[in-house]
């Protein structure tokens, strides 16, 4: 274990945790592991009153684990957990907030059609026996948000028509309800807007005072510095950092969270700069702003055969992009040529006609027909090719899929294999054999790497490859940097919904697009 | 256009807009027949509605806690038949005969959340081997009308008060009950939490299993009871009592505004779409519409109610 002194909190003024005093909350050499594979290696972790402990680590590092097992929603493989000095372990999430263990996740865990107040108090309901007191239920919802500074929150509104923040500040509040003692946030910061910002600060700040010590989960390391006590950093299940706020810099948060310098083995196949045909048109998105994101306009270009990744946070815009560009999402301005042509993406269908395809992120529920075969997959998109008078011909959709069962290397039992039980990585090249089959001349994939081990990883960033070379410009978006590494050397960094940076080149690194999308430049 | 749209669909999940298409309705037959609104019409559509609002309200308790109960209707007919046929006429055997009916009820209340609970079938599969199982059994009794209802629960069906019959104000009484229920008791509020997202429910600490059997035994026991009122109706019991009543009860929580999803909707919608069906086949017969085509009047209303009010529904779930 390492140690360190926690230092009183100048954001905060509630008496913090002196030298020496038990910690609030004590896990001992927590360990977790799904199906062999370890998530959590001999963890330990000490949260103390009235504190707001950070923790940070990249995608699968093991904050979510780890949460799980604090807050009962999964158990330790080994390891023990102290509450107050007395052994606990929680079978389940009920028996975790019996004892004052509260989780605010990321998808808000509230009721759409039921009132704030109803939300706030499901479970432990005042009243008597089989009766519930609507007035004490409301009297009470009334003190503890006007205890967080909700006051403008009515608590017989129904929680379906409150904005994300409030609906936040609620699911904060509903905590508060369950005599929380550790409340854990999970990426609280991801939905909201930087004005809202300040509320969650200040309500973070409420529920310390009140000697809560909360667990702050988020990949924005300014966060950290507002408002954190002490920062633990994760990485491959372990922790790798812990230490008081006021003793690490955000390079060292950085440098902690990323490990190592150099985490690919090879450099990216498609390299800034690497000749290839160039006969299609490029792709300019000018002056395009999202919906929702006051920030600066888009402006990029895609040139035919390139590959440009995305990265940037959760909530930055990464996706919507993407979304944008596929007639998903209209733009509120700007415009987007393809060539000499303006694109017309008011919807999927006009998108498609002018040949932009896009790779979903969710492959089984938006990007494949499970229960079907790997021949009607494959050419779902392209029916009307190689159909003749309405009837489709099964030897030429026989010939498209081989050919690209082939050319993708898929690896089937059959064509009339349900889709469903092939591997991920199979899956996704079936879902890539669908889109490309269309001959696109934008293709936009959406974390393409996911749930992928790592063999057909590296064909898929092969083929990807192949069809860039091919004279298709290429968008690829992923929420974990190395996979957006793999693909390309040109990485555009959102945050807010604007670019805040093109990196090319040597400068594409793990260190840098963390840095750029997680910091705030001044 | 968007607010116009909006303000309907508000109106159609509070549960209101089909009491608009009650009272619209209403006048129509008023002005398209001469029989509609006399002594002889107006008590009998009102003992009419009866056994088709309590099964309605049962099913709506299933619906709310994000279930589906499909065997309704065949208890209605299994408590018909042995009520009739167990009770003969004579009131102390027909009285037993409504004891055993509730412990059947009760058992298959149980029998169907154990199903759903413990072995995780889904209801609509538990319910609907539960609906085969209690046909067979009503079959294996009797395959023709049974016995008999004593006559003074008939006569109670058919005494009124003005034009409200006993039944109707007895129903009200049980409505006002379960309307206060429904506003002060935990376990109506943990139903629309656990039907509404079982996951949610259980993060804040309520325990799925037993709201889930509380609202099917609920269900069952109303379909009992609503078994007992069309039988004494009726005045004997046979196995085509209370046919097609599930689809029905359906139908009219579905227009009443709810979700079948489970966790959205108010039960006052729910009887108002059970009142509305009752009304739609009542009028099409005084206005004279022949048997055969009532059938596509009733669909035409019901589609164009629905297409009305297209709630927002799509936007949540």
């Amino acid at each position: 274990m390492q140690k360190f002194s926690p230092h009183s909190n100048s954001a905060s003024n509630h008496a913090s945790a002196e030298e020496g005093e038990a910690p609030l909350l004590r896990m001992r050499g927590i360990s977790k592991a799904f199906a062999g594979i370890p998530a959590l290696r001999d963890v330990d972790l000490d949260l103390y009153e009235g504190q707001v402990h950070a923790l940070l680590g990249q995608n699968g590092a093991g904050k979510s684990t780890l949460i799980s097992i604090m807050s009962g929603a999964l158990q330790a493989s080994s390891g023990v957990m102290e509450l107050a000095g007395q052994e606990v372990s929680f079978a389940s999430p009920s028996e975790a907030l019996a004892s004052g263990v509260v989780a605010v996740y990321q998808e808000l865990s509230l009721l759409p059609d039921m009132t704030v107040a109803e939300n706030l108090f499901l479970g432990i309901e005042p009243g008597h026996g089989p009766l519930i007191s609507r007035t004490q239920m409301r009297t009470k919802a009334r003190e503890i948000l006007d205890t967080l500074g909700a006051t403008d929150i009515d608590p017989g509104t129904v929680v379906g028509d409150l904005n994300i923040a409030n609906q936040q500040l609620v699911e904060i509040s509903k905590a508060l309800t369950r005599q929380a003692r550790v409340v854990i946030l999970d990426e609280p910061s991801a939905v909201l807007g930087s004005q809202e910002l300040d509320l969650l600060y200040a309500m973070v700040r409420r529920l310390t005072a009140g000697g809560i010590a909360v667990v702050y989960i988020t990949h924005r390391l300014d966060e950290v510095q507002e408002i954190a006590d002490v920062v633990t950093v994760m990485r491959d299940g372990r922790k790798v950092l812990d230490e008081a706020r006021s003793e690490v810099s955000k390079t060292e948060m950085i440098s902690a969270m990323v490990g190592r310098e150099v985490l690919l083995d090879a450099p990216p196949k498609w390299q800034v700069g690497v000749s290839r045909a160039q006969d299609g048109p490029t792709l300019s998105v000018q002056n395009v702003v999202l919906p929702g994101m006051a920030g600066e306009a888009l402006n990029f270009e895609v040139q035919s055969g390139e590959i440009v990744g995305i990265a940037g946070l959760t909530g930055s815009g990464r996706s919507r992009i993407l979304r944008l560009l596929a007639g998903l999402e209209p733009p509120l301005s700007g415009k987007v040529n393809l060539g000499q042509t303006v694109l017309n993406l008011r919807t999927p269908r006009s998108a498609i006609a002018q040949g932009i395809v896009l790779v979903p992120e969710d492959r089984k529920r938006l990007g494949l027909i499970l229960n079907q075969s790997v021949i009607s997959n494959t050419v779902l998109s392209i029916l009307s090719r190689i159909s003749r008078l309405g009837f489709i011909s099964r030897s030429s959709s026989r010939g498209r899929t081989q050919e690209m069962v082939d050319r993708l290397s898929i690896k089937i039992a059959s064509m009339n294999q349900e889709v469903r039980y092939l591997s991920g990585g199979n899956q996704q090249k079936v879902v890539i054999a669908r889109c490309i089959g269309t001959n696109p001349k934008l293709l936009l994939l959406d974390e393409p790497l996911r749930g992928v081990d790592i063999g057909a990883k590296s064909e898929i960033v092969d083929i990807v490859g192949q069809i860039a070379e091919q004279g298709t410009a290429v968008i690829v978006v992923s929420s974990e940097i190395e996979d957006v590494l793999a693909l390309t050397n040109r990485i555009l960094v959102v945050r807010d919904g604007c670019i805040v940076r093109e990196l090319i080149g040597d400068e594409a690194t793990e260190t840098m697009v963390l840095q750029y999308s997680s910091v705030r430049q001044s | 256009m968007s607010s116009i749209r909006n303000r309907f669909s508000n109106l159609f999940t509070s549960g209101q807009a089909v009491w608009l298409i009650v009272a619209g309705l209403a006048v129509v037959s008023i002005f398209l027949s001469d029989t509609f609104l006399t002594e002889r019409n107006i008590p009998n559509l009102l003992g009419q509605t009866v056994p088709l609002i309590i099964i309605t309200v049962g099913l709506f308790i299933a619906i709310i806690a994000g279930q589906i109960d499909l065997s309704v209707a065949a208890l209605v007919k299994l408590t018909a038949v042995l009520v009739s046929g167990i009770g003969d006429g004579d009131m102390g055997k027909f009285l037993a005969a409504v004891a055993l009916a509730y412990a059947i009820g009760l058992t298959v209340g149980l029998i169907n959340s154990l199903l759903v609970v413990v072995f995780k079938v889904p209801s609509f599969i538990a319910t609907l081997g539960m609906f085969a199982v209690l046909e067979g059994l009503v079959l294996a009794y009797t395959v023709k009308g049974v016995g008999s209802v004593p006559t003074p629960i008939v006569d109670f069906f058919y005494g009124r008060i003005g034009p409200l019959p006993y039944s109707v104000i007895a129903l009200a009484v049980v409505g006002a009950i379960v309307f206060a229920w429904f506003h002060f008791s935990r376990l109506a509020m943990r139903m629309y939490a656990v039907g509404g997202d079982p996951e949610v429910a259980r993060r804040s600490g309520v325990n799925s299993g037993p709201v889930i059997t509380w609202s099917l035994v609920i269900c069952s026991l109303f379909a009992v009871t609503a078994g007992i009122a069309q039988v004494s109706r009726a005045g004997v019991g046979a196995p085509t009592t209370g046919e097609g009543l599930e689809l029905a009860a359906i139908t009219a929580v579905i227009i009443g505004g709810a979700s079948l999803m489970g966790g959205r909707g108010k039960l006052i919608g729910a009887i108002g779409g059970a009142v509305l069906l009752t009304l739609i086949d009542n009028s099409l017969n005084m206005i004279g519409v022949s048997q055969y085509s009532q059938g596509l009047f009733r669909g035409g209303i019901i589609v164009i109610a629905i297409a009305l009010f297209v709630s927002k529904r799509g936007a949540r779930t």
